[in-house]
């Protein structure tokens, strides 16, 4: 009980030096976050209507969007513990601390859901706020999107962590968008709803329910805009729930493939 | 004259130097950007959001969505490309003994040059591949195919000359998300990668004046207008004239930069 509770002080401890690394770089966050804001919504609420996209469609397809964009802070996630394992090295300084190692890449998963919840919660709040039009018919559920929401950032961040650990630095950069993660998007219905995938192709709407990304933009769907059009909040918590059991078996076959901890 | 000949001779070295760095990687790329590019977006563009998202979807319609995003795969594979140069200069600054023998202007013009054939040649079976994939999903039956190719060429080194821009105005690599972030996730969403210009000047004419200042706009406007043939979109001699504008520019912003970056003169 006493080690547990040692481990545990010495996790705050790497989170709060996580915390303090975020805050420097949370002015540039912040610029970033509101760059996309303001994009995405001139794009969602003005353009995708201007082309043809009927009115009650644009709060979904910008949800999804979300979903996109906690990929790519994924992503940037994976590229600096690629970077620190290939050439930095901090990890190593890490791995000597009397630490559990489940307990060292806990927080590497807290540090990416604290800074990608810094960047993605002001898409979502501005956003709904400037699209209010789009969202005025929507029936919230806050509890459970806050369920999902963190499901879906602690995916992403065990994805992209076992992602960066189990690939070789030139393989990571040169193929991981195109050989893994665009088929995991082309199979995932982040621009456009399932339910209407489903109407005009049942079968490959079923295969769409094969990737986690599915589940996490419908989830955040169906708890942010509600109402029956979406695949139901719980059946995406269980979706997730799997999603994460194998990205931590993955991210597991990656630490010992990389680091061989003994 | 013999002082050009051999300026010419060590920048078909260099040029034939970064053939043979990059040959390696020829085959993934070809795999990558003119394989697997096309087939993910043409099903999730043409098919999956041109039937979910739309009350009338039309082969016209798929074309045009589909047509846009290869706006990714050039910016994305000129980016991939000529970022090196951020690196390098950050690291082991090869080029500072590139530029001891050859002048810095054709330096820089040879990496613009190289990336934007590169790119070309990566870009072009995108819609024919599009097409194979798609079959009558699309229309591609009005396509100029030499004025697409065209484009394809222009907007190439367009944009390899806007991130070579890019490399020597970022300051250290940890800038290179906020280039994404700021900058090019812009000039995607607003450069026609979706929405086409009629789209834009219809939700705002001030915008759309405003987006002719980016250049990816240019290159799926004329890309889209070649395929379809509808006039619907900037014509294709505008396009291609302002691409070619656009190259010139950022290859001079580019080559400023870079004097005042590695201070060669």
């Amino acid at each position: 009980m006493l080690i547990n509770k040692q481990y545990f002080y010495t996790y705050l401890a790497l989170v709060q030096r996580d915390a303090w690394v975020i805050r420097q770089r949370l002015a540039h966050a912040i610029i970033n976050a509101t760059v996309r804001v303001l994009v995405n919504v001139i794009e969602f609420g003005g353009l995708f209507p201007a082309m043809g996209v009927p009115q009650d469609l644009i709060a979904p397809l910008f949800v999804g969007s979300i979903a996109m964009q906690l990929l790519f802070q994924g992503m940037g996630f994976g590229i600096r513990t690629l970077f620190d394992i290939k050439f930095e090295r901090f990890i190593d300084y890490h791995m000597t601390l009397p630490l559990p190692k489940r307990w060292l890449f806990a927080s590497y998963i807290t540090y990416f859901c604290i800074e990608a919840a810094i960047v993605t919660l002001p898409l979502f709040s501005i956003g709904i706020v400037l699209l209010s039009d789009s969202f005025q018919s929507t029936t919230p559920n806050y509890p459970l999107f806050i369920i999902i929401y963190l499901m879906t950032l602690v995916f992403n961040g065990l994805l992209f962590l076992g992602l960066s650990l189990y690939y070789q630095f030139d393989w990571f950069m040169q193929n991981l968008w195109p050989r893994r993660l665009t088929f995991l998007l082309m199979l995932s219905p982040l621009f456009f709803v399932w339910h209407k995938a489903r109407e005009f192709s049942p079968k490959a709407a079923l295969i769409m329910l094969a990737s986690p990304l599915t589940y996490s933009a419908e989830g955040l769907r169906a708890t942010l805009i509600g109402g029956s059009e979406y695949i139901p909040a719980h059946l995406c918590i269980l979706g997730l729930g799997v999603a994460i059991l194998l990205a931590i078996g993955f991210t597991a076959r990656g630490i010992n493939k990389r680091l061989d901890p003994v | 004259m013999i002082a050009f000949k051999n300026s010419f001779i060590i920048f078909l070295q260099f040029m034939r130097r970064d053939f043979f760095t990059k040959r390696n990687q020829l085959v993934d790329n070809f795999f990558n950007y003119a394989l697997i590019y096309p087939i993910v977006f043409a099903i999730q563009s043409a098919y999956f959001q041109g039937h979910a998202n739309f009350t009338d979807p039309s082969p016209m319609l798929n074309t045009i969505l589909f047509a846009g995003n290869i706006l990714v795969v050039t910016l994305l594979f000129t980016y991939k490309q000529n970022i090196e140069l951020l690196f390098d200069l950050e690291g082991k600054k090869y080029i500072e003994y590139q530029i001891t023998m050859l002048s810095p202007f054709l330096v820089i013009l040879e990496r613009i040059i190289f990336t934007g054939l590169y790119t070309f040649l990566i870009a072009l079976p995108y819609y024919p591949m599009g097409k194979l994939i798609l079959g009558s999903y699309v229309n591609m039956n009005n396509t100029n195919w030499l004025h697409l190719f065209a484009l394809l060429f222009a907007g190439s080194m367009c944009l390899s000359a806007y991130h070579l821009l890019a490399a020597v105005v970022l300051k250290r690599t940890a800038d290179i998300g906020a280039l994404w972030s700021r900058v090019n996730g812009a000039l995607l969403a607003l450069g026609g990668f979706w929405a086409p210009l009629w789209a834009i000047q219809k939700y705002s004419p001030l915008l759309g004046k405003l987006v002719l200042l980016n250049p990816c706009l240019y290159l799926t406007e004329g890309a889209k207008g070649a395929i379809t043939g509808s006039s619907a979109y900037l014509p294709f001699w505008l396009c291609i004239s302002m691409l070619f504008t656009f190259t010139g520019l950022f290859t001079a912003l580019c080559w400023w930069q870079f004097k005042r970056r590695v201070d060669c003169l």
